[in-house]
C-alpha cells in the first residue's frame, strides 16, 4: 500500500566508497533505531526457530486425538487450550507456523521474482512491451484476486504447492508496477545512456545496472507484500481449501462449528498468531524501508513542521 | 455548457470497451481453468452419482463432445446469457442459485462501503490537518493494525464478545429465524457485527490513502498561489486542497470495492450471512464446482462494473477530462 | 517599501542554509525594481519573505525588518498579514503550468481575491475578472473565463496569473521569473504588458529574474544578489553603464548587448557557492578576478555610491 509514496534513493553501483562491513554496520544502526522493527525481527527469528525445532519442542504426535481432553480452556497443562480433538493448541500453532512461513517466503519469493522481471522488462523496453505488461498487471487489479485464487486452487488439486503458485502468480502486478517505475527513472540517468552508446547489450544493462541499483527497494517491496501473502494463505485455509490440520487458517475453519459452545480459545489463538506474524513482517519491512532510505524521513519531517507552523 | 459532453463520451466509451474486454477475459479464464482441472471438464460438471444416460445428455448439453474451439464460443455465449451450468447440490441452474444470493450480499456490502468511505475521508482529513502529531500517529497505527488483521479473526472476536458472552447482538444470519417478513430493525441488529468487521479493516487503509493524497496536494504550487491571494488557511484547505485531494479518492473507492467484496466472502462465512460469500464457502466444501465458477464470474462482473462506474464518476468530476 | 538587514536561514537536518544575509534595499512607489541573480542567490526567498509565505520551520527570519508604509511586515500576525497579501501586495509565480488550481474555472480564480478582500458578490467579481482578462489581452474573455486552466497555453496562463494578482489593484506587484517558462515571443509580450501596467497605474513592480535583458527592458532600479547578499544596488542606467561590483561586471560581460559589439562572451569562472558552507569574507571572492586577502577574510560592507545605491565590494571603498 505504501509503494507509491516510496521515493527511492538509488545509488550508482559503480561508486562504492565504503567497505561492505562498514555499510552493514551503518545499516544495522539505523535499522535498530526503529524499536518496533527491531522487536519484530527478533520475534520472527524466534518464530522461525520454533517452527524448525518444533519436533524437539513438542515430542510425540501432535495431531493425535485425545478424547479425554477435548476442548479444554487455557490452563497450566495446556497454555492455549485444546482443540476439538483434544490436541494441545500451543503445539498446533507452532507446527502451523511452518505452513505459514513456508508459503510466505515461497509465494513472496515467487511474486518478487516474477514481478521484478516483468517490471524490469517493462521499464527497459518501454513502448509496446511496457503497455502489454501493464495491461496484464491492470487485469489483476480489476479482477478480484481472492475469488480467482479460490477457483484455481479449488479446481486443480488443493495442496500447498498449488496455493504457493496461485498466490505467487497473482501477486506479481504490484511488484512489477514499482519496479517498472524505478527502472524508468533509472533509464533516464546518464550512466545508462553511456552504456547504450558504448553498445552494451540488453542483458548487461538489465542485470548489471538496473537490477543491482534496485536491490534495496526490491527487498523492501517484497517484504511489504508478505503480510498480504500470509493473510491470503490463511483465508484460503479458512475457507477449507487446503485441509491441513496443522495450519492456522484451518484451525479457524474448525472453530466455526464450535464457537457457539463458547470455545473462544479455538479461534482466538490461531487468529492471533496470523495477526502477529503479519504485523511483525509489516514492522520489519517498514524498518527496512526507513533504514535504507534516510532521506525520506527527513523530508517528511520538514514538510510536517511546515504544515504545523501554518496553522498558528 | 454544451462542451461538457465533448470529452466525456470518448472517455466513457474507452472505459466501457475495456470493461467488456475484461468480462470476455474472465470468461476465458473460467474456460481455461475448467479444462485444466485434473480429469477434464467432465469431472467439474458431472455429479459422480448420475446415471450414464444422464451423463451422456449433460455431455451433449454442454457440448463437451464438440471440438475445443466450438466449446469455447459456446461457453462464452453461455456465460453471457446466464447458462452457468447446473448446481449439484441444489439441482437448480447455478445462475438462479447465485443470483438469489446477491441482494443479501449487497445489503452487507453497501452500508460497509458507505461507512468506510465517509469515516475514512473524515479520518484522513483529520490526520492531515495535524500531521505527525499524536492523533496522526495514532490513526496511522490504527491503520496498519487492522491491515494485518485477518478479517475472519476480527469477526470471531466480535462475535464471541457480543453474541456469545454478552448476548447483546444476534449470533449470525441476516434475519431471525422466526421472522417471516423483512423487518428493518431486525436486519439492522444483525447487520451491526458483520458490517463493523468489514468496515474496520478497510477503513484504516482507506484513510491512509486519503491522507497521502492530501499531503501530495498540499505540496503543490497552486496551494501557494491560493495562500498568496490572502485566503485564510481554512479556505485554502477546504476549498482548494480538498477538491483536488479527494479526486483520486474516487478511483480508490473502486479498488476498495474489490477489497470489500473479498472481505465479504470471509465475513459472511463467519456470521452465516446468507449472501454470495457464504455460498462460496459452502460450495467449496460441497465441491459444487459449477456454482464456484459462477461465483467467480459474478464477483468479477461486480468488480468490473463498479470500477467502470467509479471511473465514469471520476471523469465527471475532473474538469481535465470533461472539458477536452 | 524598505527592507533592512534581512537575514533568512533554513535550519535543516543536514545543516543551516544561509539563504539571505543582511540584505537591505528600498523601493519607492511607482518604481520598476529588479532583483537579479543566479538561481540560489536568494531572490525568491526574499520575495516569499515579503509576502509572508515562507515555510517557517525549517525557515527562520533571523534578523531584519521589512517596512511597508511604516509597518513592519515581519511583526504582523498571520491574520494581519493576510489583509496585505493578495490585496496590497500581490505576487505572480514562476511556473504558470502548475500555479493554477486545475479544478476551478479561471474566472473564478481571478475573482476569488476580490470576493475575499473586497467582499463583493461572485457574479460582480467574475464580471470584473472578465474585464481584467481582456485587459491582459486574452481574446473572447467572456467565454474563456468559464474555462479551466488546462485549456490555456502557457503564455495565456501567465496572463491569467497576472490578472489574478492585479484584481485587487495592489500597490506592489512581485513577479518571480514571470517569463522563464515561456518562449521568447510570449516573453516580450508579457514584459510589454508589465511595462504598460506599471506606467498606467503607477504600480510598483518588483521583478525577479536571472536575465539582465529583462531588467533593462522593464526596470528603473535594480539589486544584484549573489549567495544571499545584495552585492550592488542602483539605477539600471548606472548599473549597466558603470557597474561597480565585479560580479555585476561579470554578469554584464556574459550577456550580449544591443548597444555595442561584443567580441566574446565570458562566463564567470567557478560555480555558485554552497549555502550551508559559504566562503568566508566576501561571498564572491573565490570567483572574483580582483579578490585579495582582505576579501577572503572580511565581509565588505555596502559602500554607498550615490543616493540609494551601493556596492558591496572592498574595491568600491575609495570611490
Amino acid at each position: 500500500m505504501d509503494y507509491w509514496t516510496l521515493g527511492l534513493h538509488m545509488t550508482d553501483t559503480s561508486s562504492t566508497s565504503k567497505s561492505r562491513l562498514a555499510k552493514a554496520s551503518t545499516f544495522w544502526r539505523s535499522y535498530s533505531k526503529n524499536k518496533g522493527a527491531l522487536f519484530s525481527l527478533f520475534f520472527l527469528i524466534a518464530l522461525i526457530l520454533a517452527a524448525v525445532l518444533a519436533n524437539y519442542l513438542f515430542p510425540g504426535d501432535v495431531e493425535a486425538p485425545n478424547i479425554a481432553r477435548e476442548m479444554l480452556p487455557p490452563s497450566f497443562s495446556a497454555i492455549l487450550g485444546t482443540d476439538y480433538l483434544g490436541r494441545d493448541q500451543l503445539a498446533l500453532i507452532v507446527f502451523g507456523a511452518r505452513t505459514s512461513l513456508i508459503v510466505a517466503f515461497a509465494a513472496g519469493g515467487l511474486l518478487a521474482v516474477v514481478g521484478t522481471m516483468a517490471g524490469l522488462m517493462a521499464g527497459y523496453y518501454g513502448g509496446k512491451m511496457d503497455g502489454l505488461i501493464m495491461r496484464c498487471a491492470d487485469v489483476f487489479l480489476t479482477i478480484p484476486v481472492l475469488p480467482l485464487i479460490l477457483v484455481i486452487v479449488a479446481l486443480t488439486t488443493p495442496n500447498l504447492v498449488n496455493v504457493m503458485f496461485a498466490i505467487g502468480l497473482t501477486g506479481w502486478p504490484v511488484m512489477a508496477r514499482v519496479v517498472r517505475s524505478d527502472s524508468l527513472a533509472l533509464m533516464k540517468r546518464e550512466f545508462i545512456e553511456i552504456e547504450r552508446v558504448m553498445g552494451a547489450n540488453s542483458r548487461r544493462i538489465l542485470f548489471k545496472h538496473l537490477l543491482p541499483n534496485q536491490l534495496n527497494s526490491i527487498l523492501v517491496y517484497a517484504s511489504l507484500s508478505i503480510p498480504a501473502v500470509i493473510l491470503t494463505e490463511a483465508a484460503l485455509e479458512f475457507l477449507g481449501l487446503t485441509p491441513l490440520s496443522v495450519s492456522w487458517g484451518f484451525m479457524l475453519n474448525v472453530a466455526i462449528s464450535y464457537w457457539i459452545r463458547g470455545t473462544w480459545w479455538m479461534s482466538f489463538f490461531p487468529g492471533f498468531a496470523i495477526f502477529i506474524t503479519a504485523l511483525a513482517f509489516y514492522f520489519v519491512s517498514e524498518g527496512l524501508k526507513e533504514a535504507l532510505n534516510p532521506k525520506l524521513k527527513r523530508r517528511r519531517e520538514s514538510l510536517a513542521a511546515q504544515i504545523a507552523e501554518r496553522k498558528k | 455548457m454544451v462542451d461538457i459532453f465533448l470529452g466525456l463520451p470518448s472517455y466513457v466509451a474507452k472505459r466501457a470497451l475495456v470493461a467488456i474486454a475484461l468480462i470476455i477475459f474472465v470468461g476465458t479464464l473460467n474456460f481455461a481453468i475448467l479444462h485444466l482441472a485434473p480429469g477434464g471438464p467432465e469431472t467439474v460438471f458431472l455429479n459422480p452419482r448420475i446415471t450414464p444416460a444422464a451423463k451422456a445428455l449433460i455431455l451433449k448439453q454442454y457440448g463437451l463432445d464438440k471440438p475445443i474451439q466450438e466449446q469455447y464460443f459456446l461457453y462464452l455465449a453461455g456465460m453471457v446469457t446466464g447458462k452457468w451450468g447446473l448446481s449439484y447440490f441444489y439441482t437448480e441452474p447455478a445462475f438462479d442459485v447465485v443470483v438469489a444470493r446477491i441482494p443479501a450480499t449487497l445489503l452487507l456490502m453497501v452500508p460497509s462501503l458507505i461507512l468506510t468511505v465517509l469515516i475514512g475521508i473524515l479520518m484522513g482529513i483529520l490526520s492531515v490537518r495535524r500531521p505527525y502529531t499524536f492523533l496522526d500517529r495514532f490513526l496511522s497505527s490504527f491503520a496498519f493494525f487492522f491491515y494485518s488483521m485477518p478479517v475472519f479473526w476480527l469477526g470471531f472476536i466480535l462475535l464471541t464478545v457480543f453474541a456469545v458472552f454478552l448476548h447483546v447482538l444476534p449470533a449470525g444470519g441476516m434475519t431471525s429465524i422466526v421472522a417471516t417478513n423483512f423487518d428493518f430493525l431486525d436486519y439492522l441488529q444483525h447487520l451491526i457485527l458483520p458490517m463493523t468487521t468489514l468496515t474496520l479493516i478497510n477503513l484504516a487503509n482507506f484513510s491512509l490513502l486519503v491522507r497521502s493524497s492530501m499531503i501530495e496536494v498540499l505540496d503543490q504550487n497552486y496551494i501557494m498561489t491560493a495562500r498568496g491571494k490572502g485566503l485564510s488557511e481554512r479556505l485554502v484547505f477546504y476549498r482548494h486542497a480538498l477538491r483536488n485531494g479527494l479526486l483520486p479518492t474516487v478511483t480508490m473507492i473502486g479498488l476498495f470495492i474489490g477489497s470489500i467484496l473479498t472481505g465479504a466472502i470471509l465475513t459472511e462465512t463467519v456470521f452465516s450471512w446468507p449472501g454470495l460469500g457464504s455460498l462460496t464457502y459452502d460450495s467449496i466444501s460441497r465441491r459444487d464446482y459449477p456454482v464456484v465458477l459462477a461465483l467467480f464470474f459474478i464477483f468479477s462482473i461486480l468488480t468490473i462494473f463498479s470500477n467502470l462506474t467509479t471511473d465514469i464518476v471520476y471523469g465527471l468530476l475532473d474538469p481535465r477530462i470533461t472539458y477536452d | 517599501m524598505s527592507v533592512q538587514d534581512l537575514s533568512v536561514r533554513f535550519y535543516l537536518a543536514s545543516g543551516v542554509v544561509n539563504a539571505v544575509e543582511h540584505l537591505s534595499f528600498n523601493i519607492r512607489k511607482g518604481v520598476g525594481f529588479g532583483i537579479v541573480g543566479e538561481s540560489g542567490s536568494g531572490k525568491t526567498v526574499t520575495a516569499l519573505t515579503i509576502m509572508g509565505l515562507l515555510a517557517k520551520p525549517p525557515g527562520r527570519i533571523d534578523s531584519g525588518k521589512i517596512l511597508y508604509n511604516g509597518t513592519n511586515l515581519l511583526d504582523l500576525s498571520q491574520d494581519e498579514m493576510r489583509t496585505f497579501r493578495g490585496k496590497t501586495i500581490a505576487m505572480v509565480y514562476q511556473d504558470p503550468m502548475t500555479s493554477l488550481n486545475p479544478v476551478f474555472r479561471v474566472g473564478f480564480q481571478i475573482a476569488e481575491a476580490l470576493m475575499v478582500h473586497e467582499k463583493i458578490a461572485q457574479h460582480e467579481a467574475e464580471a470584473r475578472a472578465v474585464e481584467l482578462m481582456s485587459d491582459m489581452g486574452i481574446p473572447e474573455a467572456q467565454k474563456r473565463a468559464k474555462e479551466y486552466p488546462h485549456q490555456f497555453s502557457g503564455g495565456m496562463r501567465q496572463r491569467i496569473m497576472i490578472a489574478m494578482a492585479l484584481a485587487t489593484k495592489p500597490d506592489l506587484l512581485i513577479a518571480d521569473e514571470p517569463t522563464t517558462a515561456l518562449d521568447v515571443i510570449t516573453q516580450s509580450q508579457i514584459l510589454a504588458l508589465l511595462n504598460d501596467l506599471q506606467r498606467k497605474h503607477n504600480m510598483t513592480v518588483m521583478l525577479i529574474t536571472h536575465d539582465l535583458g529583462i531588467v533593462a527592458q522593464v526596470c528603473d532600479e535594480a539589486l544584484v544578489m549573489y549567495a544571499g547578499h545584495g552585492m550592488e544596488l542602483g539605477t539600471v542606467q548606472n548599473i549597466f553603464s558603470h557597474p561597480k561590483h565585479p560580479y555585476t561586471r561579470g554578469l554584464l560581460e556574459s550577456t550580449t548587448r544591443a548597444d555595442k559589439e561584443v567580441k566574446r562572451l565570458d562566463s564567470i569562472p567557478g560555480t555558485i557557492p554552497d549555502l550551508i558552507n559559504p566562503p568566508t569574507g566576501c561571498r564572491f571572492h573565490p570567483r572574483c578576478p580582483l579578490a585579495d586577502d582582505r576579501c577572503a577574510k572580511q565581509e565588505p560592507p555596502p559602500f554607498p555610491s550615490g543616493s540609494d545605491s551601493y556596492s558591496k565590494c572592498w574595491r568600491s571603498e575609495t570611490s
